[in-house]
Order: structure tokens, then sequence, then C-alpha cells
């Protein structure tokens, strides 16, 4: 078996956290028409840099192997070299997720010293398209410039490009950007409901045609997908070697699935991870006869069904999810 | 001679095995048992001469094959960037 089959195997069915993506802060400078944080954030509940570190040292210790930092705007946090070098320190594979339009040349630097494994930054499209969508102008312009200097000082960078129907017409231009600085690139069609419920930002969905032109393009392997844990299994790794942590110290299942498991500012994490947490455990013993009507669906096989998308949509973890059903139709034409 | 992880090395024991991860090329790697004691020995910085020591001790083994084993496991390392070596 090959390492990382055999990882995923072993974290699976010991319910080791391998993945934690950590969501450190919800500010942002920018307001992304499309983004799924819609309340104001609350900084005053904001972990401390001590409770992060507190956090991650509980981690390691539960087996984490791939962190990832996340926000809102991660360098909108002035600690967040100190956690990085903390998170380094701790053996993670850590990478980071964020918008680029406040990284320094210290920080590049710095990054680099570092050695984390990459640095992935959202990139709509040209100039009047991304500053459009990022509701900023001069947001390209900064993105853009720190792309290139990490390149620079060697860290791996990618492009993030959640595709909408308001750029949907710039995935040329990324892909040949992307190429151009001999980077790679990442498109994301799944626009999921705002984390409050809210639906409004749906209407930025891209419509079937659209849709079916991406999957063409990309091949017959939906991107960046939830990870089905076997094909003959509806459910995802969420909750079982998947784990997140949000900037107020929530622990979710997965950043997508709003999931409240506890919180690591009063409960220790292994103690919110354990199979002694009834949220955590009721979660965990989801299995298909639950998902009744997809397991039924004669396209489960193709179906990439994300729980917290379909409880989003609908506020049920049991229905079918829209866009995984409209995804599944499209890749069986395809078929 | 003196050994140390290269700084851009992620890594875990999970079950009993070291899963490394090669920040650079993503590359994940799988210890067996044998190479996850050697693994974590070189995460402490502990030196080829106590290797070679507790490896004897270890796997009841002569210390001219523990000597040979190590040095092939450490070269194997080197070659794919995942150590760097400290002459002492």
């Amino acid at each position: 078996m090959k390492p990382q089959a055999n990882l995923f195997r072993i974290t699976d069915s010991k319910y080791i956290p391998l993945i934690c993506t950590f969501e450190l802060t919800r500010r942002c400078n920018l307001r992304c028409r499309h983004c799924y944080i819609d309340v104001p954030p609350d900084v005053r509940s904001e972990l401390s840099t001590g409770e992060i570190k507190n956090s991650l040292k509980q981690l390691s210790r539960m087996g984490t192997l791939m962190l990832v930092f996340t926000g809102g705007e991660i360098f909108l946090r002035k600690d967040l070299l100190e956690l990085c070098r903390y998170a380094k320190k701790l053996n993670f594979d850590l990478k980071l997720f964020t918008n680029g339009t406040q990284i320094s040349k210290n920080d590049a630097e710095e990054l680099s010293k570092i050695s984390i494994s990459g640095v992935e930054i959202s990139l709509y499209g040209r100039e009047n398209v991304h500053d459009g969508i990022t509701g900023r102008k001069g947001a390209f312009e900064k993105s853009i410039r720190s792309v290139e200097m990490l390149k620079k000082h060697g860290i791996n960078v990618t492009i993030k490009c959640p595709l909408t129907n308001l750029n949907y017409s710039e995935r040329g231009w990324i892909r040949k950007f992307a190429k151009k600085s001999g980077i790679n690139f990442k498109f994301d069609p799944t626009i999921a409901p705002a984390d409050s419920g809210n639906q409004e930002i749906l209407k930025y969905r891209m419509n079937n045609r659209q849709l079916t032109n991406i999957y063409r393009e990309l091949g017959e392997k939906p991107p960046e997908a939830p990870a089905r844990r076997r094909l003959d299994d509806l459910s995802c790794s969420a909750g079982r070697n998947v784990i997140s942590i949000i900037s107020d110290g929530t622990v979710y299942p997965c950043l997508q699935l709003a999931l409240p498991l506890g919180n690591i500012k009063h409960q220790k994490l292994d103690r919110i991870w354990s199979q002694k947490n009834k949220v955590l455990a009721g979660y965990r013993s989801i299995s298909n006869k639950d998902i009744a009507v997809c397991n039924s669906c004669d396209m489960a096989y193709l179906c990439q069904r994300c729980p917290g998308i379909a409880k989003l949509e609908d506020g049920s973890l049991f229905g079918p999810s829209k866009i995984a059903c409209q995804i599944a139709k499209i890749h069986k034409k395809m078929n | 001679m003196r050994i140390k992880k290269a700084p851009s090395i992620a890594w875990r024991k999970i079950e009993g095995r070291a899963f490394v991860i090669e920040a650079a090329t993503s590359t994940l790697h799988e210890l067996n048992e044998p190479g996850t004691f050697l693994w974590e020995m070189i995460n402490k910085g502990t030196d080829i001469e106590e290797m070679v020591k507790r490896t004897v001790r270890e796997y009841s083994i002569c210390d001219r094959t523990a000597r040979k084993d190590i040095m092939n496991f450490v070269d194997r390392l080197s070659k794919a960037g995942m150590i760097e070596n400290k002459r002492q």
C-alpha cells in the first residue's frame, strides 16, 4: 500500500486528526462577493497567541501532520510569523491560505527561512474582475506582487481560484498566468452558502453550461471535491481524520461543517475529539442508510456530496446537496 | 558526525511508524519500524556513535552491521534532502 493510502487508512480508522484547518482570524481587508463569512467578526473572541500555541501542541500530540492556517486574512494577525515558526518547530507540514495583499518583503524572507510547505493565494482573474470581486481597488496588484515575491524566495505558491459566474471567463487567463509564472493553480467551482445560512451568494454559482465546460476542460475528476472515504461510503473524512478550529476556538469536524464539538478555550482538544463527545460520536456513526435519498441514487458512485454544504443548503445533514447533484449529473453525461 | 533533520521536513509518528513529508516536493515517506527508530534519534540530534550503540542494544546485532545499516539509511536520507550532515 502506498504511504498516502496507508496514512489515510490508519488515521481514518483510529480517528487521528491528520489534517487540521486552523482559522486564525475572521477579519479581512477584502469584501469578496462570494465569501462564506458573512457575520462581522468579533475580534475580542479571537484566540490569543498562547491559546493557539497550546492548541498546536495538543494537535501535534494527537497526530496532526498537515496543518493549514486560514482566515479571514491571516496576515492581519501580528503574530502570524511567530505561529508559523512554532508550528514548524512542532514538525507540522504547514500551508498558508491568504489573499496575498498584506505580505511584506520581510514576511516572504521569514517564511522562506521557516520552510513552510506552501502558500495558496486567491486570485479571481485580471485586474478589473479581481478588484471587482474583492471590492478593493489595488487588490490585484498587491496579490500579484506577493506571488512574485514569494516565488523569488523559493516558496511554493499556488493560485486558488473559486470560479463563479463573475469570473468564469477569466479561467483561461488564470491558467496562462500560472503557467507563465511557473506555479500551480486550482479551480474550485463549489460556492457554498454563507455561514449564517444566507443563500444570497449562491446567485454567483455557475450555470449548468459553464460547469459542464469547466469539467470538460479539467478532465473527468471533480477538482477540490471532498474526499470520499470509500466508493461505497457516502461520508467524508470530516470528524474522522479531518479537524477544524475556528477563530474563537470552536472545534468543527471540518471548516465546511459547522457542527460545534466544543471550544479549546474551555476544554482539552483530546476530550473534544473523543468518542465520549456525544455530538462527534453521533456524527461519526452516520452511515449510508441515514443518507437515504443519496444512498438509493443511481449517481451515488459519481457523487462528491459535502455534508457541510448539504446542511447549509437546506438545514439537513442527511439530505442531498444541490451542487453535488448538479455536478454528478454533469459527470454522468460526460461518462 | 551529528545528523540533523532538514528544516523543511514535517513528520509525525503514527501507530509506531514515522510518516515524513518533504515540503519541497510534497512527497510522503513511510518509514518501517527500524527506520522509525533511527529517525527518532536523528530528530533528537543523536550522533552516529550513540545511534550505533543504541541500535546494537535494540536489535541485538553486531557493531559492524549496525554501523553499515545506519550509514546506508543516512545516505538515502541525505540523497533525498531529508537531513543535514554536520561533521564534529
